[in-house]
This record gives C-alpha cells, sequence and structure tokens, in this order.
C-alpha cells in the first residue's frame, strides 16, 4: 500500500473520509447467517420420529400463501412438525440468541471478558425461585399457570435488582467493580438458600436438579409466545447501545469525559439484559456456558467492536442453542441429554480450538 | 478574549470543610498555552479534572463565555476535551475506532457516526499523519505513536478548550519534543487553548507561554516562565536544588542538583 505523505500546510479538518469499512464483517454476518439457516434446518428436519425429510419441506413450502401442495404427512406427524419440532427450535432459537446476547451486554457494561448474563445472581435467583415452587407447592398441575417459570423470572429479576441495590447504598455512583461484588454476594446468598430448602425437600432433589441443568421441552407454541416479547424488548436495548458499550471500553472516567453518563447506560444496559435472560431462563431452566462462549467466539472471529459483538452474538448464539438442543434430544434417543451439558461438553472443546487459532494467527 | 476563566475553584476530597484544592481563581486567554506545574500531589491532575468535570467542584468555571456547571455531559464535552496521564487502552480496538469515539459528545444517544463526523476524524488522523494506522489495533503501537492516537481522538471532540495531563511522562526525549510541538501547531492551527500539567520544568517553561505554580493545593507563584522558573522558588515548593540555566536565545533549562558538592562550583 503506498503511503502518501502528508501535506506540510494545515490540512483543513474535513479532508474526504478514509475509506474501507471495518474489514471482514461482511463475511461473518454470511456465516452466522449461514450457521444459523443450517441449524434451524437440521433442528427441524432431523428428531426420533423420523418424519420424511421430503414430506417436511413440502409442508412448510405448503404454508406459504398461493402455494398448494400435499406433503404426504399424516396428521399426527403434521402435528409432530408444527407443535412439537417448530415451537422448539424457534425457543431454542429465542433462548440462544438472548443468552448470547445478554452475555455480550453483561461483559460490555462490566468490561469483563468473564461476564456473562448470570454474574448478577440472576441465576442464583432463577435457582432459589423455582425451587421455592418445586419445594412448597408440588402439586400445580391444577394452577392457571405454571407457577415454576413465573417464580425463576421473578427471583433473577429480583436477585439482579438486590445486587444493584446493595451496590449503590455502599457506592452511589454505581463503579463497576461495586456491582459485581454486590452480584457476587448476592449470588451466593441466594444459592445458600437454595441448596438449604433443596437439603430440607430431598424428594424433590431431582426435579430441582433437572430444572437447572435446563431443557427445551415446550408446551407447543405457549413458551415461545412468553418470552418473545422480553426477548424483542431486550434485544432492542442492547442493539441501541452497542456504540455506547464501545465507548465504555475506555472505562468510566473517560468514557464521562466523552459526554456518557456511564452508571446510567450500564444500569440500561444491565437492566435489558436481565429482563430478557429471566424471560428465558424460566422456561429453559439455567443452561449454563452459552452466554460467556458465544460473545467471545464472536469476538475471536469477527472482533472486539461491540457494534459486530451484539447483534453477531444473538445470530451465533441461537444457531449454537439449536444445534446443541438437537444432540440433546438425538443423541442418547429416546433418552434427552440436559441441554446444559451438551453446550459445555460440546462448546468448551470448540471454543478452545477457536482461541488457539485465534492466538496462533 | 478569555477563553477559560476560573473563578474561585475548589475540590474537595473527603469530608473535610478545607478544600484539598484551591480555592483557584485565573484567567487563561483564548489561544494560549497554560501549564500547571508544582511537586506530586500539589492538585494540578484534580484541577484538570474539574475542569472536564470527574470531579466534583465549588466555584465557577467559564469556557468561551459558557458557564460549565450544571451544563450536560455531551455539552461540557463539546468544549472540554481531556487527555489522561494513564488512559485506557482498548487493545485490540482500531485507531480509526478509538479516534471516533471522540465524536459521542456530537452523536445523539442511540445515533451512530454520519460522514461528517467520519470526515473530522480522517482529517485529523491525516492532520497527525495517522492515517496509514487507521487499521492497526491500538496494543501495535509504540508509545510515541500511541500518544498521537490520544491527541486525536481529543481533537476529534472539535472542543475549544484542550487538557493535557502529563501528556510526555511516558515519552523518550525525542518523542517528548514530537508531542509538545505537535499540540503547539495543533494550538495555532485550531485556535486551541490548552492547559498541561508537566513534571518537566525545561519542557514546561519552553512550550507553554504562562506557568502556574501549585503547592499544596494552592497557586503560589504564576507568569511567563522566565518570572516563574527561579531558582529560589522552585528550591523552595520543590524541596530541591536546582540550577536554571538561560541560553542566549532566552530558552530556560532547569537542572536538578544532586545534593552532595555538585553546587559547590557555582
Amino acid at each position: 500500500m503506498a503511503v502518501t505523505t502528508p501535506p506540510a500546510t494545515r490540512v483543513p479538518i474535513t479532508s474526504p473520509p478514509a475509506t474501507a469499512a471495518p474489514s471482514g464483517s461482511g463475511r461473518w454476518w454470511l456465516a452466522a447467517g449461514l450457521g444459523l439457516v443450517f441449524a434451524v434446518g437440521s433442528g427441524v428436519l432431523i428428531g426420533p420420529a423420523g418424519l420424511a425429510w421430503r414430506g417436511i419441506v413440502l409442508d412448510i413450502v405448503g404454508q406459504l400463501p398461493l402455494v398448494h401442495v400435499h406433503s404426504g404427512l399424516s396428521s399426527t406427524e403434521q402435528a409432530i412438525l408444527w407443535q412439537i419440532r417448530m415451537p422448539r427450535v424457534v425457543l431454542g432459537g429465542l433462548v440462544g440468541w438472548m443468552l448470547g446476547a445478554g452475555g455480550a451486554g453483561y461483559q460490555g457494561a462490566f468490561r469483563n471478558p468473564l461476564a456473562d448474563p448470570y454474574l448478577l445472581g440472576a441465576a442464583a435467583g432463577a435457582g432459589l425461585g423455582a425451587t421455592l415452587v418445586i419445594a412448597y407447592a408440588p402439586a400445580t398441575s391444577g394452577w392457571p399457570v405454571d407457577p415454576v417459570p413465573l417464580a425463576a423470572f421473578a427471583g433473577a429479576i429480583g436477585a439482579v435488582a438486590i445486587s444493584y441495590l446493595v451496590a449503590t447504598a455502599a457506592d452511589h455512583r454505581a463503579n463497576a467493580a461495586t456491582v459485581l461484588l454486590a452480584g457476587v454476594a448476592v449470588a451466593a446468598f441466594f444459592t445458600a438458600v437454595q441448596t438449604y430448602v433443596q437439603q430440607q425437600h430431598s424428594d424433590s432433589l431431582r426435579q430441582v436438579y433437572s430444572w437447572i441443568l435446563g431443557r427445551l421441552n415446550t408446551s407447543g407454541w405457549h413458551d415461545v409466545l412468553l418470552v418473545l416479547p422480553y426477548v424483542v424488548l431486550s434485544s432492542a436495548v442492547l442493539l441501541a447501545h452497542r456504540r455506547l458499550l464501545d465507548v465504555l471500553r475506555v472505562g468510566d472516567h473517560e468514557a464521562s469525559t466523552l459526554g456518557v453518563d456511564t452508571a446510567r447506560t450500564r444500569l440500561i444496559v444491565v437492566g435489558a439484559a436481565t429482563l430478557g435472560t429471566a424471560a428465558v431462563v424460566a422456561v429453559s431452566g439455567l443452561i449454563g456456558f452459552v452466554g460467556i462462549i458465544v460473545p467471545h467466539t464472536v469476538r475471536l472471529m469477527a472482533g472486539s467492536s461491540y457494534r459486530r459483538v451484539v447483534p453477531l452474538s444473538m445470530v451465533v448464539g441461537a444457531a449454537f442453542l439449536i444445534v446443541a438442543d438437537l444432540l440433546a434430544r438425538t443423541v442418547a434417543a429416546p433418552a434427552e441429554i440436559p441441554i446444559g451439558v451438551i453446550t459445555a461438553f460440546f462448546g468448551a472443546p470448540f471454543f478452545i480450538v477457536v482461541l488457539r487459532r485465534r492466538v496462533r494467527s | 478574549m478569555s477563553a477559560v476563566d476560573l473563578d474561585g475553584v475548589t475540590v474537595h476530597y473527603g469530608r473535610g470543610t478545607i478544600p484539598t484544592v484551591g480555592p483557584i481563581s485565573h484567567t487563561v486567554p483564548s489561544g494560549s498555552w497554560l501549564c500547571l506545574i508544582g511537586p506530586n500531589g500539589a492538585g494540578k491532575t484534580s484541577i484538570l479534572h474539574a475542569v472536564a468535570g470527574l470531579v466534583p467542584h465549588g466555584g465557577t468555571m467559564t469556557v468561551d463565555g459558557q458557564a460549565l456547571g450544571g451544563m450536560s455531559a455531551p455539552r461540557r464535552a463539546r468544549l472540554v476535551a481531556l487527555v489522561p496521564q494513564r488512559p485506557a487502552i482498548p487493545e485490540d480496538m482500531l485507531v480509526t475506532d478509538y479516534a471516533l469515539l471522540g465524536r459521542t459528545p456530537h452523536i445523539s444517544r442511540f445515533g451512530v457516526e454520519t460522514e461528517r463526523d467520519r470526515a473530522v476524524v480522517a482529517g485529523v488522523l491525516s492532520r497527525l499523519d495517522l492515517t496509514a494506522f487507521g487499521h492497526r489495533a491500538l496494543g501495535q503501537l509504540s508509545g510515541g505513536e500511541l500518544q498521537r492516537v490520544l491527541l486525536a481522538r481529543a481533537l476529534a471532540q472539535e472542543a475549544p478548550l484542550l487538557l493535557l495531563d502529563e501528556p510526555t511522562s511516558a515519552l523518550d526525549l525525542g518523542h517528548q519534543h514530537h508531542v509538545l510541538q505537535l499540540v503547539d501547531e495543533l494550538r495555532r492551527d485550531f485556535g486551541l487553548t490548552v492547559i498541561t500539567t508537566m513534571h518537566d520544568l525545561t519542557l514546561a517553561g519552553a512550550y507553554a507561554e504562562t506557568l502556574l505554580l501549585l503547592s499544596g493545593g494552592c497557586p503560589v507563584a504564576w507568569g511567563p516562565p522566565e518570572t516563574v522558573l527561579a531558582e529560589e522558588t522552585l528550591r523552595r515548593y520543590y524541596h530541591a536544588d536546582v540550577q536554571v540555566l538561560t541560553a542566549a536565545d532566552g530558552t530556560i533549562a532547569v537542572v536538578p542538583l544532586a545534593r552532595r558538592g555538585l553546587t559547590a562550583g557555582r
């Protein structure tokens, strides 16, 4: 590349802009998009019921307006496709989308690569909420709404809110490190209470344990519609803040000399990420590792700017969780492996490979 | 016209009623260079931070006739740009992206950079000979290059007042002069008012038009370098033996003397 000699005279401050957008950004979008299409495709096509692929494709095409084809699927098979497989793939996508975005948001808000959406006690709070209901209100089948996700949602939001209140009581500027430490303390406390309750009600141990490990057994489209508004709202807020998350990377002090209200920005980002995370955790249980591994994988491949990390983490998170769920329900079929086991078991080695490649190059 | 007016500015740390720094009243003419000097802990950085709005302060400050107190953070950032002494460097951020952060006060909360923002940054990078570095990560830069990139971010703010906290402390002899010369040129080119803190008194005297000597948080001497950089004054406030040499062209060099023996020959 030829480097032009700078002119000796004063350069007007509005000289033409430097060309070239950040390199490789489009390439990663394409890769992430194809990954999601592949994940959705295999999630819909593969399952223990052994539906014919041709029938599935024809049935989906047949749903398009003005298209009339006969798929050859029986009504039972159609029900399996539309009421079991589809909602499960979509729910998996939403959960992964949200955990990826939430992880990116938390990491940006706290300038901490180890942050994940559970950092301020969302997981511990959700766990306690679910455990309390399972232990003290075991006969919930007659209730109009399932109280377990409700309690998990409230627990997650409550724990993060308490973390924030504790932190601001100690330090009114809500310094990142103070909030983080408060979160660690609150999470430990909630976990302690949950463990105690669990010990006292050992008959519910198995149920609590299976909830904690995470699962995507859905009741049709109900869960999808339940979490969708939260995921949409949370994603919109996180996407709107992606430029400010880049500004926060220079630290609170410098960001405030650039005119950014750092405490408010952090509160909004954490609030949005928590809201979405609490909603998906309420229906899926505590699926671990996604919130850390997905944003980091994105960062290692497409660079560390949050303008790319936030949206790409959504897409990659969705694809990752759909594939993880596919493995969870097929590897040991007809039994299901908890999806949290899959995300860590396959995610960790994959992450190590990405890390090694990055360090070498 | 006075660009910066400090009137009874104080900075409090802790709960005491006596201000840690100040009260300071000083006027900096538009387009001039003021350097705050003084021993460690004299309050130099505190004053810069007060002007930048980083620490709560008393008194009033105006920049170009606009009072900074009660001003919104983005508006203040359009008037005052600060290059901190120890900036937080995101090592994998690209030079262009970093300089673009300086446009933050000009961009609405959820907005993105406009063509004009990119043009301003491109202009600044070109002015600082950084165009070829645009796609380099900050972690790959040398100390001198990094100092220019920090300046680029501050200039991208297009603020009339530029605050530099110890801009040369991490640089070698040649780069110290290079950076200060650059600041001096930028000041003239863009009509900036510059306030710096500096430990190196020779450099401070060579570049700043006015020096303000602080001790224990209060101004004790101010004026042109040849007045402030007097052996007696420096000895009293720095508690060190110094020799002030003046060359034929008026350049002043402040030489610290080791305590034993060396003063005998004078």
